[in-house]
């Protein structure tokens, strides 16, 4: 055991305590009981699934729900999951995305916003159209956008309209770089980058997104829910667009066809691109959101500018639910395994401490963020601290790897932490994800293993993928998706945005990819606060958070 | 089975109404056997431009991948990409040439703004499928980049990025600098459509907005899909060769006759009139009875013929209506007035029997109303309307483009400007008509 792990043992700290009171045993004891524990009844929540399943046996007369039928496994301990920082207890069911109303917002959230680009489409107004645009005119616009965007019709009275109670969270505001125009248009419907952002953060936001005017929509949930998240820019360019026919007074023409093909295919900019058919989804899916549209959709940075890593934390996390838990083991293997993926990261001050300790080492190594130089020796360096500290604390604490159990989770938490420290050493996100790949690399040395086969794969063409020049394996980390061809069947995808937002954080400035991306997010009226990811998961965890999309207001009282 | 009355040659004239070669078997019109035609496709099929300039801004910027994304720590902010553009050329020819003889060419374009490649023919022939010249000549341009500057392996990927745009997250080249005739073949309606991707901006470009020479081009590349697809075989084999012929090729100077004869003062109704007259003289259709009213039904001699006539009509009809007003957006109204008028005042079946005034009456809609679809230039054959008439739309659609003097929000110049450039010494780009036919002659064996 090396120094650094025996020092831990003297002052346990905040992950063993947390560790402790969630698995009932101390962090000296190296044995535990087995078949003591009372298999699934030793959980509350897979007590109370048992009772609603006899419940529903009896009205359906089908069998339901019965963990007396798995194999049994019941020399584990089911521990419950301190959640880091938030001095909350859940169970591990209260985080599975399908329990947690707030992660399913977080989904429905990505999956229903897309950004429209109005200036090609004012442009086409005023030259092929002959209309003045105006700051009133576009008041007008969005006056009347807001009321379509719920499903409401524009030009004709008699169309059957949604009930607005059914679609209250659709809605769209504008943003754009030029105060003097902002300042013009109707501040109920406008991104308030100087309210929201950090004044130097504003600035740069406004600067790069100059004068161009913007305009934010969101869908209403029970549309993306209905139609799936393809819907998203079609619904956005439509109900845009029988906003301007309304207030122009334009109807069927050649240039309203124009209108609409620049509305539907050239300015509307959607969060996920099309990814090949063969991964079932539609545009906005989690499997086509650039991993740097990831680290701008987490808004930690503007709320809490002072703590950078609260930021990185949320990211991580974020990236875990969405990529890890959501696209690959939900959405693509059909739903089994994997919710843990939504705990591990925010649970027991595990990966905080982890994060913390190896921020402070890239202060104390290189004399800040962003400093160490772009070598292969940065990698190196990055790899190995990492690697040691996590293998340290792994060979330190019986308890830490019991909640991490298997390769998988342990080798998680050492390569996002390893790209998180890459990236925030030298702000540059290769060398972030390649340190991630290197932990693996020295782990398996270590143990002879790493997690399970996808990890693995993932990880030994790692090296191999990111510095080469191969056309289908080239592509900057910032524009990756879960689709990238490396990338389509495997674990630890939260390595890339990890290793982005440390970048990032090193360079300083308002976004790590995408302005626009960045303040699209900066507000969320109605749904997911990716100002505080965890707090809100939390919410969901406690059943505090009320989702939107319900159909209550066309069913029965319930 | 094919009606046989009527031999299967015939007499093509140019766009002038030149008569430039008579007795034109027509088997020598299928691509197959026609290496004009098979010059064109793989003319084509080789080719891609990769926009340099843009690749210069994004890599000094850092503005990378397009949609606003900006990531300046990828930025090469005194990279003099233009300044040593023929440098990068030479390295992307070393690269993408198989031998000192091949037909590779990699030529600059717009003052080195640009690049041409055209794949060799073995890379052609090694390869699955049509996105070889985007990815080869893609890959050649990004190594050539790399190496020519001694870009640093922390920005190599960007340079990639650059060029390849979201490829290979996403399904095409979205955000990158590859400008190539095809759309990618995730985006393919159906298989065998890949010739079908190519837009109407592109044909009217590399034809230098040439109404007649558009609709040629148009009916070469629909006529690669037909054989592609499975679809120039038996039973259909003669309706499609003629109606490319008629149509495309202004056989028996068909086209060329009405327009001329209607362009000044005539009417959609008397373009009408003018095949009819055609078509009853020849005997390509003949009266069946006259009803009560006085109404006079006539029946096809030849049923395929008699769409080739139709076809050619409708181009016609379609350079009358948009030539005169010379805005492309009518050629809708005029292919659905067309054939509507058609069918009613002859009951004769109409282009394509039903198909062409389907596609006529949605692509109506499509180009005019709030429900989407895109203006007639951005139009190609593998669209959801035009797919459904085989060959006998798009010439039209392409033909009007031609002739659209401006009131295009994206017209030909500014989607695909740099076409009209690449194929300029290939002469069955320049002369279509006349080299398909000239090869018709040599090697069509007649269909008996």
């Amino acid at each position: 055991m090396s120094d650094m792990a025996k020092d831990k043992k003297k002052t346990p700290p905040e992950y063993i305590k947390a560790l402790e009171k969630v698995f009932n045993e101390t962090s000296d004891e190296w044995r535990t009981k087995f078949y003591v524990f009372g298999a699934w009844r030793q959980s509350k929540r897979k007590r109370e699934f048992y009772e609603y399943a006899r419940k529903l046996e009896k009205e359906m007369g089908i069998p339901r729900y019965n963990p007396e039928l798995g194999i049994p496994l019941g020399q584990r301990k089911i521990a419950p999951y301190e959640i880091s920082g938030e001095g909350v207890v859940v169970e591990g069911e209260d985080l599975h995305i399908c329990n947690n109303a707030a992660i399913m917002q977080m989904f429905d959230d990505i999956a229903r916003t897309a950004v429209m680009d109005l200036t090609p489409v004012h442009e086409i107004m005023q030259k092929r159209l002959g209309k003045a645009v105006t700051p009133e005119t576009l008041n007008e616009v969005m006056e009347v956008w807001n009321h379509t965007m719920g499903g409401a019709a524009a030009v004709q009275e008699h169309m059957f309209e949604i009930n607005p109670l059914l679609t209250k969270d659709g809605y769209v505001k504008l943003f754009c770089g030029d105060d003097r125009l902002t300042e013009l248009l109707d501040k109920r419907m406008v991104v308030d980058i100087n309210r929201l952002f950090p004044k130097d953060k504003a600035e740069q936001l406004k600067k790069d997104l100059g004068n161009r005017i913007f305009a934010v929509g969101r869908i209403p949930t029970i549309a993306v829910r209905n139609y799936g998240s393809a819907m998203t820019k079609r619904w956005i360019a439509t109900t845009c667009l029988s906003a301007f026919a309304n207030v122009y007074g334009i109807s069927g023409e050649t240039a309203i066809n124009t209108l609409v093909y620049t509305l539907r295919h050239r300015t509307v900019l959607g969060i996920g691109d099309t990814i090949a058919v063969r991964y079932g989804r539609g545009e906005n899916s989690p499997g086509g959101v650039p991993f740097g549209y990831i680290c701008d959709i987490v808004q930690a940075d503007r709320v809490y500018p002072d703590n950078p890593l609260k930021y990185l934390l949320d990211v991580a996390e974020i990236s875990s639910i969405m990529l890890d838990a959501g696209w690959l083991q939900q959405m693509l293997s059909g739903g089994l395994g994997a919710p843990v993926r939504v705990a591990f990261l925010i649970s027991n001050e595990v990966f905080d401490s982890v994060v913390k300790h190896m921020a402070e080492w890239v202060v104390e190594k290189y004399g800040g963020y962003g400093k160490a130089p772009w070598t292969v020796g940065t990698i190196e360096e990055v790899a190995r601290a990492t690697a040691n500290y996590c293998q340290d604390l792994y060979d330190s604490s019986p308890l830490v790897c019991e909640m991490l159990f298997g390769g998988s989770l342990r080798s998680r938490i050492m390569a996002y932490s390893a790209a998180l420290t890459g990236g925030l050493a030298s702000g540059h996100p290769i060398i972030g994800a390649e340190a991630g790949h290197l932990t693996q690399m020295i782990r398996k040395e270590r143990t002879g293993r790493l997690g399970f086969f996808a990890q693995d794969q993932f990880h030994m063409q790692g090296h191999a993928n990111d510095w080469t020049l191969l056309t289908d394996q080239s592509q900057i980390m910032e524009l990756r998706n879960a689709s990238y061809p490396d990338y389509n069947v495997v674990a630890n995808l939260t390595t890339f945005p990890c290793s982005i937002a440390g970048a990032y954080i090193a360079r300083g400035g308002a976004y790590a990819c995408n302005p626009v991306i960045k303040v699209a997010f900066a507000e969320n009226l109605a749904g997911f606060d990716f100002g505080d990811v965890r707090k809100t998961i939390v919410k969901g965890a406690l059943r505090e958070f009320m989702p939107e999309g319900e159909r209550d207001a066309v069913i029965p009282p319930h | 089975m094919p009606n046989k009355t009527i031999p299967d040659y015939v007499n093509l004239h140019d766009d002038h109404g030149k008569l430039i070669a008579e007795k034109v078997p027509l088997d020598g019109l299928d691509p197959v056997r026609n290496r004009a035609l098979m010059k064109m496709l793989y003319e084509l099929k080789r080719t891609v431009i990769i926009d340099l300039a843009k690749v210069e801004k994004s890599l000094r910027t850092g503005e990378i991948g397009g949609e606003y994304c900006r990531m300046p720590h990828y930025a090469m902010p005194d990279l003099p990409l233009l300044e040593r553009v023929e440098k990068v050329r030479e390295r992307i020819e070393s690269l993408v040439r198989t031998s000192k003889d091949d037909d590779c060419k990699v030529e600059l374009l717009e003052k080195g703004r640009q690049v041409v490649i055209k794949l060799p023919r073995s890379t052609m022939d090694a390869s699955a499928d049509y996105t070889a010249p985007a990815l080869v000549g893609g890959s050649a341009a990004v190594q050539s980049i790399v190496e020519e500057f001694d870009i640093s392996p922390f920005k190599a990927q960007a340079c990639s990025s650059a060029v390849f745009g979201r490829y290979p997250s996403t399904i095409d080249f979205k955000g990158g600098a590859i400008n190539s005739p095809f759309g990618v073949p995730l985006r393919l309606e159906h298989l065998g459509y890949g010739y079908r991707t190519v837009t109407s901006n592109v044909i009217v470009s590399i034809a230098n907005r040439n109404a007649m020479k558009s609709a040629a081009l148009s009916g070469c590349f629909e006529m690669g899909y037909l054989v592609n697809a499975g679809n120039l075989l038996g039973r259909y084999k003669r309706l499609y060769l003629l109606g490319f012929a008629y149509e495309c090729l202004n056989a028996d100077n068909l086209t060329y006759d009405s327009v001329k004869a209607q362009g000044k003062n005539g009417t959609t109704g008397k373009v009408i009139c003018e095949v009819m007259d055609r078509a009853i003289s020849n005997n390509v259709v003949r009266k069946k009875e006259t009803l009560p009213s006085g109404f006079t039904v006539y029946e096809p001699v030849d049923l395929e013929l008699w769409n080739a006539y139709a076809a050619s009509g409708m181009l016609a009809a379609t350079m009358v209506n948009c030539g005169a007003s010379r805005c492309a957006h009518s050629v809708s109204s005029v292919m659905l007035n067309y054939n509507e008028m058609l069918a009613m005042e002859t009951g004769l079946p109409d282009v394509e029997f039903g198909r062409a005034v389907g596609t006529a009456l949605l692509l109506d809609f499509l180009t005019h109303a709030l429900y989407g679809g895109g203006e007639v230039g951005l139009m190609n054959a593998n669209h959801p309307n035009l797919k459904t008439t085989k060959l006998f739309a798009m010439p039209c659609v392409c033909a009007a483009t031609a002739l659209d003097a401006g009131t295009l929000t994206y017209p030909p110049e500014k989607m695909a400007g740099s076409f009209s450039q690449i194929f300029k010494d290939v002469r069955e780009f320049r002369d279509p008509i006349e080299s398909i036919a000239e090869a018709a002659l040599e090697g069509g064996k007649g269909s008996g």
